[in-house]
């Protein structure tokens, strides 16, 4: 009995001596809080929200089983389903190029170990570390068109009648790009470059030196595969980051003007606590969750082609 | 060392005679009866000292009445409640706040978990139906039958319009606690007006939308001649629901039927009532435009607006704009109808579905929505005045708000306020939220009004087709 199970386990991978299961044990045992709370607070709102995405729930009464109803709404029904998707994928497409693009010039400016970085570091990240709420109280004065900085700077140095921003339906998502962008660039993705960076061994840029290469050739054949990883991370992390912005539009516009900002995430919002829809908003979460599964899954799958670990067999 | 002071007890003797007091204490409290409960202390009332309080009656029971409120101003309901419960010795009432924002989420979750306490505040009016029929709240008639006192002066002090908004399926499920007939009162800078050679909206209301454009024009001026226009003639109230209806109402047109299944935005009157709004902007060019945000608090006192228009807000105005100039404020003009077209406007008080002490809670539900109420939570700076006759022809509140004055004696006192219809399904904001975004796109010029109008109307008609909440 016992040569069976022991054969069983080992087939598993599990620990099969006593130190081994000891020690497993107490990884468990620390483990815990952290099991539990995922079951309790991610994994079972998840199954729930799959069961209420079934439902027709007002939060009021009992949820009503509606069977697929829901989904069926969401995408042959609701006029807002493909166009605010449909903007929040715009809005993605335009940050995360330019906010993974930006991040990595000024992690790679404050690398080369010029007088001063801690300090430009700081600086650079102080964006990061401001609340998206206040970030955008002070965007919205400094936009505002009546009597904002910068349509008076356009104006007073130019003549520049500066666009009205936040208020015209032209204006509003690059105004929120704007305000994403400088919150963007110098935070966590810029942070991760600059460790990815440190992270380049030293002796391949010597030897692209020795064999003649120029700093753009040291940058793309050497900085550039050696970061790759780091730069897959930070583009996954993005492009999730992006789809799911909330609180910009929420803050800044409420989704005006006539639904110019008006992005998915808000919409589920608006369904779950506007509009107590939270067996429809389940359902447009869910469906939510599988694009971004579907586009994780793609770029993990083209990502063999282009990210370059070292030491990798292939 | 010179001891100058000799201590009278050593710090041991001291500890110990601290325990033998403290036990005995103790054991002298626990053999004592047990004492009544003191009450907290109320905060200091400015307003007025309260009497003792009276004892309940032998056998009353107190009973704790829950009830929350957007407005946390203790200053003005410690006192008041303090004074409530004076009079109703045989009520508590336990009050919780909520920002106004948050309020109707915070209490349709409380309601989801049966902790939404006895009396419940509709954050506006039309969301009365939504709570009702979520069973939430629960109709409010066989408390006024059984108060005939109320009934015969309190309850026909509320406008009809507002009893009217707050009726469904012939029950009466809330009150309301404060109200004005919408925003649709024009605040001008006599001065401004003045300066540009028109005459002033009059105060008896007897003018028109064409009297309107004129002084809108005069008074849109680019005073710096630099080629940006720095005073516009006229904001107007640009929300849907409590704005643009006087329009759509002026000249015949409604976003709703009264029984709040139809949305009417496609009919010709309306259509002509979005296309003329639209023309405050695109046509006559006197509208501040939209796009760059204008708020009153700034426009108004900044004298960058000749006219605004306001709910009853005469008081913050007041405030705004001290002696920087002479305003007024005027009755809406005459629409194409020929009559002034109002929709009442209110948040309102009602009693939950779950309360176990529906008589006390019907006393707090009166203590919101009495005369009283109404004028001292106004005059405290609170917000608009009561929804009743005799609030706003009270001689107190002429004297005090005589700004008001023409609003009263040209839209109230004749009885003829339009009621706030709205979605009888309860899903007043999906309904809401659609028809302003569309209809945005026609103020931004983006859409021409009559396509507005249709698109608005069919995403506004889907929504009111759909089954209730």
């Amino acid at each position: 009995m016992r040569g069976w199970w022991h054969r069983f386990a080992q087939q598993l991978g599990w620990p099969t001596s006593g130190l081994a299961r000891q020690e497993a044990l107490y990884a468990y045992l620390f483990l815990l809080p952290w099991i539990l709370g995922f079951l309790g607070f991610v994994a079972g709102p998840m199954v729930a929200s799959l069961f209420l995405s079934l439902t027709r729930y007002n939060i009021v009464k009992d949820p009503v089983f509606v069977g697929l109803e829901n989904y069926y709404q969401a995408l042959f029904r609701d006029p807002l389903f493909w166009s605010s998707l449909g903007r929040t994928f715009l809005y993605a497409a335009v940050v995360v190029p330019t906010g993974v693009t930006g991040a990595l010039l000024t992690a790679l400016l404050l690398n080369q170990g010029l007088r001063g970085t801690t300090l430009y570091r700081t600086l650079f990240f102080l964006p990061h570390l401001t609340p998206v709420v206040a970030a955008v109280f002070i965007w919205s004065w400094l936009l505002n068109p009546s009597f904002g900085l910068v349509n008076e700077v356009l104006w007073q140095l130019f003549r520049i009648k500066g666009p009205v921003w936040l208020g015209s339906k032209e204006w509003a998502i690059p105004s929120l790009i704007l305000i994403a962008l400088w919150g963007i660039i110098g935070g966590n993705l810029m942070m991760i470059f600059l460790a990815g960076l440190q992270g380049v061994p030293r002796e391949l840029y010597e030897v692209a030196e020795i064999d003649g290469a120029n700093a753009w050739q040291r940058f793309w054949n050497v900085t550039l595969p050696m970061i790759s990883p780091t730069l897959f991370f930070n583009t996954v992390l993005a492009i999730i980051g992006a789809l799911q912005t909330f609180t910009l539009a929420f803050v800044a516009t409420q989704g005006g003007p006539a639904y110019a900002t008006w992005f998915y995430a808000l919409h589920i919002y608006t369904n779950a606590f506007n509009y107590f829809e939270l067996g429809y908003a389940a359902a447009l979460a869910w469906l939510f969750f599988v694009v971004l599964v579907t586009f994780t899954y793609l770029q993990f799958r083209f990502a063999t082609r282009w990210v370059y670990y070292a030491g990798e067999v292939k | 060392m010179t001891v100058l002071v000799e201590p009278r007890f050593s710090r041991r003797s001291l500890l110990q005679r601290a325990l033998v007091w403290s036990i005995s204490a103790g054991l002298l409290g626990a053999c004592a009866p047990a004492p009544q409960p003191t009450p907290t202390p109320p905060p200091a009332a400015k307003a007025e000292t309260p009497k003792p309080a009276q004892q309940p009656k032998p056998g009353t029971r107190v009973v704790e009445i829950r009830t929350h409120d957007w407005l946390q101003s203790e200053e003005f309901y410690g006192p008041w409640w303090q004074k409530f419960e004076q009079e109703h010795p045989n009520i508590k009432v336990k009050r919780e706040w909520f920002p106004r924002n948050e309020m109707h989420v915070k209490i349709m979750t409380l309601a989801a978990t049966g902790q939404v306490g006895d009396v419940v505040r509709i954050n506006l009016a039309p969301l009365v139906s939504e709570m009702r029929l979520k069973g939430v709240i629960q109709p409010l008639d066989p408390y006024i039958m059984s108060d005939k006192k109320w009934a015969d002066y309190d309850y026909k002090q509320f406008w009809p319009a507002q009893i009217q908004t707050y009726s469904k399926e012939g029950k009466l499920w809330g009150l309301p606690v404060v109200g004005h007939p919408g925003c649709l009162q024009y605040y001008f800078n006599k001065n401004l007006i003045e300066k540009a050679g028109v005459k002033t909206p009059p105060l008896d209301g007897n003018w028109t939308h064409d009297d309107l454009i004129t002084i809108a024009k005069a008074t849109t001026v680019d005073i710096d001649k630099d080629g940006r226009i720095d005073q516009y003639g006229l904001q107007p109230c640009s929300g849907v629901e409590e704005g643009v209806v006087a329009i759509l109402r002026a000249f015949g047109g409604d976003l709703y039927n009264a029984e709040g299944t139809k949305c009417l935005l496609n009919t010709p009157e309306s259509k002509a009532a979005i296309a003329w709004f639209a023309d405050l902007w695109h046509k006559h060019k006197v509208a501040y435009p939209l796009e760059l945000q204008p708020n009153y608090q700034e426009t108004f006192p900044g004298q960058k607006v000749a006219i605004v228009v306001l709910t009853s807000i005469a008081g913050a105005i007041n405030n705004l704009v001290k002696d920087k100039f002479e305003w007024a404020i005027a009755p809406n003009p005459l629409g194409p109808t020929g009559k002034h077209a109002t929709q009442v406007s209110s948040d309102g008080i009602a009693m939950s579905k779950i309360t176990k002490y529906p008589e006390e809670a019907w006393e707090v539900i009166k203590s919101y929505v009495s005369k009283e109420h109404g004028l001292q939570r106004h005059f405290a700076g609170l917000g608009s005045p009561g929804s009743r006759y005799d609030v706003w022809g009270d001689p107190e509140f002429h004297k005090r708000q005589p700004k008001l004055v023409p609003i009263w004696e040209v839209l109230i006192k004749p009885g003829e306020l339009g009621a706030w219809h709205h979605p009888a399904n309860g899903r007043f904001f999906e309904a809401s939220d659609a028809a302003r975004n569309i209809l945005q796109d026609v103020w931004l010029g983006k859409k021409k009004p009559e396509e507005g109008a249709e698109e608005a109307y069919r995403a506004v008609q889907a929504i009111m087709d759909k089954p209730p909440v």
